[in-house]
């Protein structure tokens, strides 16, 4: 297992890394590899004298605070998403569960359409008022997703989207009035279904740091859980599992790093349902290995659709949701048509 | 079709709303029946009685001959400046030609006008038409007289309180779209839709709002001021040196800018300055890179809903000019996004912003 998750892993990172230098010569801004690198080294302690500022000041602040912040903090959403689809998955033994089709992504959107709506971005927590609102309103809403869904204690794959559909449409047509009801010519509501990343500095991935490594610790923690319930729940409680507690806990902790990332991006869907089925067709059904591998997937996913984003256009941005559910929607699609023939992306689903 | 389509939900809107009040007065099942059959057939003809309205109103098939005419001949405005110098009083019936490419005819200067946008309003106040004014649109906030008038629905137009109004014409601006146009056309009422491009066109449309209300006297006084005030700053733009001019950076929307095609990119150009955005059309998100490379020295933002605090800490942008100097400057919204008759005071505002003490 370890040389496995070694070489996936060591394989992941060299890609990671690789797809940075790519995605940082990407831009409306014109710049030269060799620039751009220099600009990099000449910020490193120690080696940083051997580059000489041979640049503008505007183009050490495009590459430093503009590119960079945003790749990285991509790559943290994309991290965040995918780890908690992955934690979704295995704890529901659901393959369509993920943090936009249960509805926790509209959920946290709602939350922080209110916080914007009503001004309050800034009140009582300082900046970590809308992360946490949207913690809140996006658990509420998987509380209520799992209990419409609930069927005899099982949870039926059909059940469950259907609940998340209807909970989506019910808190996208509140923040659809929000946004109707504020009357600026551009709408700051919008942005949080669409999804963007545009305009975020260094700080952004400051506050979303700690979730997603903390959360995904935890989370990977409990990959043998996750591969325990995907015997079935009985079995996995006759194992000695108390899978309630550890059902709840996941469910929770994964809500919360979903909760993170949409307050900072907006709701990015389908993330969490791709990648981790990926890394399954290529890694295996094993959540040690899953979980991690997931983070990894996830942070190159949306590095590169965050790329697409913002240089499709020239200078003009795609939302990053539209991107990344023209990619997700079609897979959906075709997972779905697979389970519905009974064989689910791995393991024993339950149907 | 879509004309007919929004009649009919229309009315269904209105069967649903007496189908219910029915119901509630009659205890009896058959009696609402009786009563909901009876206005069935009313509404019947009703719908009748519309759609005959319409035709007479909106007469399809010979307006289509006409609308193409009216597509290739250049615009409204080049027949009715000539107008404005050669007669200041108005002779009915008067046939001009709107936005739309519709021929509409003025048998007498209206005497119930409902305007829906903020720009009409303020250029019908401008021209001393209060009295005749009885319908504005829910954003209209200017001048004060206008906040009391009855409104008539903002982006979702309420339609009923418009036809109750009874005005003898409708003016919409850009924000109305063609077939929200024609849908109102279809219930009998006069549209006259104006849509300005550039500061030229307004002043023309202002002199086009005066010969249609028998006004032109004092649409006369209104068009020369803002002639006068687009000279003086033209003429003051002119001798500002080539090396002088500066690049202005405009966030009416908080992360979002504006660039060509919009009224701010022109004042910004008449003004003799740059628009850092000029490589984009409309209003757009941010390009970061863009707008750090074309460092800006000037920054000009909403009023209304901008935070100057958030341009300034945004990442990277400590090193554009306009930022180093805080030289940020707060412009009126309404000066320079409505298209009305204050446009030119926005000109005047956003030159003063960007060249201090350059006007005499």
């Amino acid at each position: 297992m370890i040389r496995r998750l070694g070489g996936y892993g060591g394989a992941g990172v060299l890609l990671l890394l690789l797809s940075l230098i790519f995605t940082l010569r990407i831009g409306s801004v014109e710049l030269p590899a060799g620039r751009i690198f220099s600009i990099l080294m000449h910020e490193l302690p120690g080696i940083g004298k051997w580059f000489p500022q041979i640049w503008d000041a505007g183009e050490a602040q495009i590459v430093l605070k503009v590119r960079l912040p945003r790749i990285v903090l991509a790559a943290l959403v994309g991290a965040a998403l995918a780890v908690a689809g992955a934690a979704f998955q295995g704890v529901l033994r659901n393959p369509l569960a993920d943090p936009f089709t249960l509805g926790v992504s509209s959920g946290s959107s709602l939350g922080a359409a209110l916080i914007i709506f009503f001004g309050l971005r800034t009140a009582l927590l300082g900046q970590w008022t809308l992360p946490l609102t949207a913690f809140v309103t996006g658990a509420l809403t998987l509380t209520i997703v799992l209990a419409l869904a609930r069927d005899r204690g099982k949870l039926p794959i059909y059940g469950l989207l259907l609940a998340g559909v209807v909970m989506q449409s019910f808190l996208g047509a509140i923040v659809t009035f929000l946004s109707a009801m504020s009357d600026r010519p551009v709408n700051e509501i919008l942005f949080w279904t669409m999804g963007s990343l545009n305009l975020r500095g260094w700080s952004y991935s400051l506050v979303l740091l700690p979730y997603v490594l903390i959360g995904g610790l935890f989370l990977w923690a409990n990959a043998g859980a996750m591969n325990l319930f995907a015997l079935g729940e009985r079995r996995a409680g006759q194992l000695g599992l108390n899978t309630e507690g550890t059902k709840m806990t996941v469910l929770l902790v994964a809500t919360l790093v979903t909760a993170a990332a949409v307050s900072v991006s907006g709701v990015i869907g389908f993330v969490g349902l791709i990648v981790p089925h990926m890394i399954r067709l290529i890694a295996g059904p094993d959540y040690r290995l899953l979980i991690p591998l997931s983070a990894l997937g996830g942070a190159l996913f949306l590095m590169w659709a965050d790329t697409l984003a913002r240089s499709l256009l020239g200078g003009a941005e795609i939302p990053l949701g539209v991107i990344t559910a023209f990619a997700g929607a079609p897979f959906f699609a075709l997972l779905l048509q697979r389970s519905k023939r009974g064989k689910g992306g791995s393991g024993s689903w339950i149907g | 079709m879509k004309a007919a389509g929004n009649r009919n939900k229309e009315i269904d809107k209105e069967r649903f709303y007496r189908g219910t009040a029915s119901v509630e007065a009659a205890p009896g099942r058959n009696r609402a029946k009786t009563i909901l059959t009876g206005i069935a057939a009313l509404l019947l003809t009703l719908s009748l009685a519309a759609c005959g309205q319409s035709q007479s109103v909106a007469a399809p098939e010979p307006t289509k001959t006409e609308t193409q005419t009216a597509e290739q001949a250049p615009a409204e405005a080049a027949d009715t400046t000539e107008a404005v110098e050669a007669a200041s009083q108005t002779v009915y019936p008067l046939t001009l030609t709107d936005a739309t490419g519709t021929e509409v005819t003025f048998d007498a200067a209206p005497a119930k006008i409902v305007s829906l946008a903020p720009s009409e309003t303020e250029s019908l106040f401008a021209l001393g038409l209060d009295e005749q004014i009885v319908g504005v649109s829910d954003n209209d906030d200017y001048p004060e007289a206008a906040k009391s008038k009855p409104k008539m629905g903002g982006f979702e137009l309420n339609t009923e309180a418009i036809v109750a109004a009874q005005p003898d014409i409708v003016f919409v601006a850009d924000v109305t779209d063609d077939a929200t146009v024609e849908s109102l056309r279809g219930l009998g009422l006069n549209v006259f839709k104006f849509n300005p491009d550039t500061l030229e066109d307004v002043i023309n449309d202002i002199a086009t709002y005066g010969e249609i209300t028998d006004r032109q006297e004092e649409a006369k006084d209104v068009t020369d001021k803002m002639r006068a005030d687009m000279e003086k700053v033209r003429t003051a733009a002119a001798s500002i040196d080539e090396a002088d001019r500066k690049t202005v950076y405009l966030e009416f929307s908080p992360g979002w800018t504006v660039g060509k095609g919009e009224f701010m990119d022109e004042l910004i150009s008449t003004s003799g300055a740059i628009n850092a955005a000029n490589a984009t059309t409309g209003w757009s998100e941010v390009d970061a890179e863009a707008i750090i490379q074309a460092d800006p020295d000037v920054i000009l933002y909403s009023q209304l809903s901008v935070d100057p605090k958030t341009i300034k800490d945004r990442s990277g942008w400590a090193a554009i000019a306009a930022v180093e100097n805080d030289r940020l400057f707060a412009i009126d919204d309404n000066l320079v996004s409505r298209p009305g008759p204050r446009l030119s005071e926005g000109l005047i505002e956003v030159f003063n912003a960007i060249y201090p003490d350059a006007l005499q």
